[in-house]
């Protein structure tokens, strides 16, 4: 696989990182959120979404995208992209 | 799967790791396993002695996929602890809730707070747990609960392969004694209480007792013990001087105990084995195959990596061991050894005490 960042270093990686994280706990804040106010107009219970269990469809689903985020996130530094461009 | 006190963190949780460590275990390791063999094509691999390991290891310092296979397998050890600990403390109330429920029940749990555990069993964070096996009062909960049933019985880690059944394993250990029935069978390091289950399935009849250094997995083996409606005598003790007079016991057993340990004292546990069995009494141990018999140079590199990466120090001074030799050493005559699963795991080992 073509390499881009040949001057990459750690100290970039470790940003990314931190920015990632900021925008992961705004999305957690904002799920929270979300569940509160649907606890506060009485759509379902305060403890429903901690005690919910998957039924077979929700878990395959689940396993599914579950499945697709490993293999896309995890596995992206062992995947070969493209052909080598041959000179003309 | 219903398990005590287990919310939607938890569970995803654990979903995660598990998922990542069967999709490493599989996909990553068998791709590790070409390269292994690709780059071993025309070498003699067995048997695996300490020099293939080390020509094992090097030849994979090569292959990505074992690099990465390595990497998310350690992190995946690391965070079953923090994702249990979280677990435990959002389940917290439920769990110990059921511990009151059924305190006094799964027979007799007889505590040491005096105990002194040697240096080797109190100073190693096992299996890289935080503070080792009581890092936490409810350490024994955690691991048995949702470590194992979650993680390791379906994503495996490490040494363990996915989708192994640890319940089968004990079990067809366990069926491995000789005799159809038993009296009183002991179980050295009875842990929290899994192959107890698989021994008392198996013998029904028998009076179980097991001995533990560990308060939290000893706590733990009675709620399991109670779960079931059995009733097993437990007590805290060190596995090489053990609570009993000679000539207590008709079957001594113990599962993964020997590579937990190192090698002297794995010596001085047989030759207590060997004092509380009446005549004519058995031992039977199940662990991993000594490295001799293992069938794969590649396979014995990924157990051989727990020693320095998943924090199981004694292992390779373990496997590297005569096992049969060592039952031998201590006085069992008739030492009989051999695999009772795929891959040789587990690796029986069994003698008995002259009549």
């Amino acid at each position: 696989m073509p390499k881009y960042l040949q001057n990459g270093t750690v100290e970039d990686v470790a940003r990314m990182v931190e920015s990632l994280t900021e925008e992961l706990w705004i999305l957690k804040d904002r799920v929270a959120v979300l569940e509160q106010l649907l606890v506060d107009k009485a759509v379902f219970g305060a403890t429903e979404v901690d005690e919910h269990e998957p039924d077979e469809e929700l878990s395959a689903l689940l396993r599914r995208e579950r499945q697709r985020v490993i293999r896309k996130v995890l596995g992206a530094p062992l995947v070969s992209y493209g052909t080598v461009v041959k000179d003309a | 799967m219903t398990k005590t006190g287990l919310k939607q963190r938890g569970r995803a949780g654990f979903n995660f790791l598990a998922e990542m460590a069967a999709w490493s275990g599989r996909e990553l390791q068998a791709a590790a396993n070409e390269d292994f063999d690709q780059a071993t094509a025309g070498e003699e691999t067995l048997p695996v002695d300490q020099a293939k390991l080390r020509r094992g290891y090097q030849v994979l310092e090569d292959s990505k996929a074992f690099a990465w296979d390595r990497f998310y397998t350690r992190v995946a050890g690391e965070h079953q602890y923090v994702a249990a600990l979280e677990a435990y403390e959002d389940g917290e109330v439920e769990i110990e809730a059921e511990y009151a429920e059924l305190k006094g029940q799964g027979g007799t749990l007889e505590l040491d707070a005096t105990l002194e555990s040697p240096s080797y069993w109190s100073d190693t964070d096992f299996h890289l747990a935080p503070g080792g096996w009581d890092g936490h009062p409810r350490m024994g909960f955690m691991i048995h609960d949702y470590i194992y049933d979650l993680l390791f019985a379906t994503g495996g880690v490490g040494a363990v392969k996915p989708g192994q059944s640890f319940a089968d394993q004990r079990f067809v250990t366990a069926q491995h004694a000789s005799q159809e029935t038993y009296r009183d069978i002991l179980e050295i390091g009875v842990g929290t209480g899994r192959y107890a289950l698989a021994l008392q399935r198996a013998y029904p009849e028998a009076k179980i007792h097991g001995i533990d250094a560990g308060t939290s997995e000893l706590e733990h083996a009675r709620l399991i013990a109670a779960r079931h409606g059995f009733e097993w005598e437990l007590k805290q003790a060190i596995a090489e001087d053990l609570p009993y007079e000679e000539n207590s016991f008709d079957l001594v057993t113990f599962f993964i105990l020997l590579h937990e340990v190192p090698v002297p004292a794995a010596k001085q546990i047989l030759s207590e084995a060997y004092r509380v069995l009446e005549p004519g009494g058995e031992l039977l141990i199940g662990d991993v195959a000594p490295y001799k018999v293992q069938e794969s140079l590649f396979r014995s590199v990924i157990l051989d990596w727990e020693t320095e990466h998943r924090c199981e120090p004694f292992w390779r001074g373990a496997l590297l061991q005569d096992r049969a030799q060592l039952l031998r050493d201590a006085g069992f005559e008739r030492v009989e050894e051999f695999g009772v699963g795929p891959g040789n795991y587990p690796w029986v080992t069994r003698g008995y005490k002259p009549a």
